[in-house]
């Protein structure tokens, strides 16, 4: 009776490390793709960074609302995300990196693929821009 | 001192003591366990209270045991707790019935094990309406962890239950004296 028990437990200590083993491995759902997408601070201190797996067809705007939360995209604008909130004077802006160079798009229209990486990135205004 | 023919109350001081303190190492140790996921004694010691306690007193250590846990864990949610408690109630109910003459701690062991399945797939409803999780996706993530909580519940049952009935049994029996 008692080697039963000694049996039996030891199979639960089995159990109990292939069930760790299973939880530990990080699940990723399958997709035609992923890009990592960075919310960073006028600091470019990093918000929140997420990798993120997408199918083909899926909208920019719909994988940025349902991986982030605050977000607010305004006449195709990204104004709000996570803690970063474009004031209203317009003084600082949340403006938009791909594979670190300035978008040339807007959040609704911007394409990407497999790999891309993202940055919203809250920004100065700086008026003498471009002079 | 209860004189002849005068029945017993349902509840001493003493008993009432021993409740409370029941229900704290019961809080307790799902506290200390928190760093292992979903592995804890607390299907052993529901278990072990309904059996040496029977079915009310084990609800009311549960029923207490739950408010306090889901007060300091922040989920205290009408939706959320109530299934809970659902949950967790099946441990003194089924035990106080279909395992009511069980005392072979290899059969209750299986018993907490059924216990800790049962009280995951209950959850499932809970935090579907809650959280909005999708079913599919809750079930695949939820398997791991339902093995954790049965698996060390069977465990904890094997090696735990017979000294610890042994020792709450005694316990119990010294106030009778």
């Amino acid at each position: 009776m008692k080697n039963k028990k000694v049996l039996w437990a030891l199979l639960a200590v089995i159990v109990i490390a292939a069930a760790y083993i299973l939880i530990a491995k990080p699940f990723t759902p399958k997709g035609d793709g992923s890009i990592t997408v960075t919310v960073t601070d006028v600091e470019q201190k990093v918000l929140k960074e997420k990798k993120i797996v997408f199918n083909s067809g899926d909208k920019l705007t719909d994988l940025v609302k349902n991986n982030f939360d605050n977000v607010l995209i305004d006449n195709g604008m990204l104004m709000n995300i996570e803690s970063l909130v474009t004031p209203a004077d317009w003084s600082q802006f949340i403006s938009i990196l791909i594979n670190g160079e300035m978008a040339m798009e807007g959040i609704e229209t911007l394409p990407y693929k497999d790999g891309d990486k993202l940055e919203f990135r809250m920004t100065v205004y700086d008026p003498n821009f471009g002079k | 001192m209860a004189g002849k023919g005068s029945k017993k109350p349902f509840l001493t001081a003493r008993e009432l003591c021993i409740m409370a303190l029941l229900t704290v190492i019961l809080f307790t140790q799902e506290q200390l366990m928190n760093f292992l996921p979903n592995m804890n004694f607390t299907i052993l010691l529901m278990l072990l209270y309904a059996k040496t306690l029977g079915f009310a007193k084990s609800t009311m250590i549960i029923t207490v045991y739950l408010f306090f846990d889901a007060v300091y864990m922040g989920s205290l949610n009408p939706i959320w707790t109530t299934g809970q408690w659902v949950a967790w109630m099946v441990i003194p109910l089924l035990t106080c019935t279909m395992f009511k003459h069980t005392e072979d701690s290899l059969k209750l062991a299986f018993a907490g094990a059924l216990f800790a399945f049962l009280y995951c797939w209950i959850m499932i409803v809970p935090t579907m309406w809650v959280l909005k999780t999708p079913f599919i996706a809750y079930l695949i993530s939820d398997i791991g962890f339902e093995l954790l909580l049965a698996a060390s519940s069977f465990l904890g049952i094997l090696l735990l239950y017979e000294p610890l009935s042994k020792l709450l049994r005694k316990l119990l029996k010294t106030e009778m004296q």
